[in-house]
């Protein structure tokens, strides 16, 4: 079972204060305190891009431009939310609008016949693996991680946002109300959809999931 | 609970979102129930196997590649211009320093180059009282003390409201020397000459409306209006068309014509043209501005004088007068 003292939104508030302090010095025009902002958040951001793309190199260019966007929105910021969530927010709408490119083009263009067969879902970063795990046990670990990518694939997209926000990113429920701007009932509605999606998913892709 | 309800909660019970005894019912019912609880551990495997998905790491070079995006976007930190006219990222405070000095350097220059405009666009007219030893200006005193001693008094209270439509700046009244008198009095004959048309045209379209009348009051009225002269000599002065036209209403147009030229040359004035047409008797006299006043008030004695529309505004000079004798 899931804790919510777990969740980030109760242990970041000095991180949060930290945050305001650089904004509000990329607000007065130094770019070095953007600089901050961005090694402390790229890597959260691409992982959230990630896996609501599943394509590497997209994520790179959505986390990019998501930076981008939010250096030059920075004047913008009041603060009302906190600086990760509203960094979220604009990561969120650049993977939207790069799945909703992506589509388009594989629609229109179509898939090339001697294109090698879903590329994206066999592309695996993972983690350098612990020393005691054998070879077979790292092949397995990484199938069933590719196996899982290719469930969220799945999903529909507002499904999807929220099982990332939530059970990956770890966002709380009041967090993914300020990103996504739904109530917090169609929230829990969606993620409790989403993971039963993904159990049967799981359970038809890999078996027994236990 | 059936199944389909336990269903419907396990996703709340599995987050810890049920009340305990939503939460109580689930468990009695899981306890008895294999398939039920074996949702639930397949849903809580699921579950961990999405959260236990590794973190991907960044490309090495991504922090570099952002922000040489991110400093091409930096607006220039040099730039004299945009600090000096983005002080707090916002144009107000500067421009609307920029526009204050310019309305102020505007007042300034108004203020500075005013009263210069004032005295050669509308200079102010001749005062009978300001100290000067022009010979015309003392006769033409003389000759409103007169009137104002032998004719109608004017009313004190009409006279000052009227006063300050009449009354020149005192500012630049102040300012202008004695001795520039009778230069702008004599800059103002051409623009009297120019205003004179006009002035007259209302005259003749009122003669056909006035209806003749003996009556005394009415007579006054005429007179004040007449000698209005008078009273505007104190502060003001009035100011006399170059040419205007009076009627003269008679019982007998040719005595009359005889007995208003025997007057006219008794008095010093010159008949230079004389013309009967139509039933109408005109003589045509050159006046000194300044003697007009008296010639309309002799002329009262041969006949009833209908209102020549001589307006307070003053000028200088000889006025032609066109004096038309008509039979009552």
């Amino acid at each position: 079972m899931i804790s919510l003292s777990k969740r980030e939104s109760d242990r970041n508030k000095p991180q949060q204060n930290d945050d305001n302090h650089h904004v509000s010095m990329c607000q007065k025009g130094d770019v070095n305190a953007f600089q901050v902002l961005v090694e402390r958040y790229q890597k959260k951001m691409l992982n959230m891009a990630y896996r609501m793309t599943g394509d590497y190199e997209e994520a790179c260019e959505i986390t990019q431009e998501a930076f981008l966007s939010a250096f030059k929105a920075i004047r913008k910021f009041r603060g009302e939310a906190s600086f990760a969530t509203w960094l979220t927010r604009i990561t969120l709408n650049q993977a939207r609008n790069q799945l909703k490119k992506t589509r388009y083009i594989s629609h229109h263009e179509g898939v090339p016949i001697d294109a090698p067969v879903d590329t994206k879902a066999n592309q695996v970063y993972d983690s350098p693996a612990s020393q005691e795990e054998t070879a077979l046990e790292q092949l397995e670990r990484k199938e069933l991680q590719s196996e899982v990518q290719k469930c969220i694939d799945t999903l529909p997209d507002e499904f999807r946002e929220v099982l990332v926000l939530r059970d990956i990113q770890e966002f709380s429920y009041d967090e993914i109300r300020d990103i996504l701007g739904v109530p917090e009932g169609t929230i829990k509605s969606r993620l409790f959809r989403a993971r039963e999606a993904m159990k049967n998913c799981l359970k038809r892709v890999v078996g027994d999931i236990r | 609970m059936t199944c389909k309800e336990i269903e419907e909660k396990i996703a709340a019970y599995q987050e810890g979102m049920l009340s305990p005894e939503e939460r109580k019912l689930v468990d009695d019912h899981l306890v008895t129930c294999p398939k039920c609880s074996s949702a639930l551990a397949d849903l809580e495997k699921a579950i961990a196997i999405i959260e236990g998905l590794p973190e991907i790491e960044p490309p090495p070079w991504f922090t570099q590649k952002i922000m040489a995006q991110v400093r091409e976007e930096a607006p220039e930190k040099g730039s004299i211009l945009k600090r000096l006219f983005y002080p707090f990222h916002v144009k107000i405070p500067i421009e609307a320093l920029a526009t204050l000095c310019v309305v102020a350097l505007g007042l300034y220059a108004y203020k500075t180059s005013g009263p210069e405009i004032k005295t050669y666009q509308t200079p102010p007219p001749a005062t009978i009282e300001s100290p000067s030893k022009d010979s015309t200006v003392d006769r033409q005193k003389e000759e409103i003390k007169d009137l104002r001693l032998s004719e109608t008094k004017i009313d004190e209270e009409n006279f000052d409201r009227k006063e300050p439509h009449v009354k020149p700046p005192v500012q630049t009244e102040a300012r202008r020397p004695s001795s520039g008198l009778v230069m702008e009095q004599k800059a103002e004959a051409p623009v009297a000459t120019g205003v004179a048309p006009p002035a007259a045209a209302p005259l003749i379209a009122k003669e056909k409306d006035v209806s003749v009348s003996t009556d005394n009051e009415r007579k006054q009225e005429r007179e004040k209006k007449v000698f209005q002269l008078a009273p505007g000599h104190r502060k003001a002065e009035v100011q006399i068309p170059a040419s205007i036209t009076i009627t003269l209403s008679v019982e007998n147009i040719f005595s009359a014509s005889t007995d208003a030229e025997n007057l006219l040359r008794e008095s010093g004035f010159v008949v230079t043209r004389k013309e009967y047409r139509d039933g109408i008797q005109t003589l045509t006299v050159h006046c000194p501005a300044q003697k007009l006043s008296v010639l309309l008030n002799r002329l009262q004695a041969i006949g009833y004088l209908k209102d020549p529309g001589i307006t307070e505004e003053t000028t200088d000079g000889n006025v032609q007068v066109h004096i038309r004798i008509i039979s009552r």
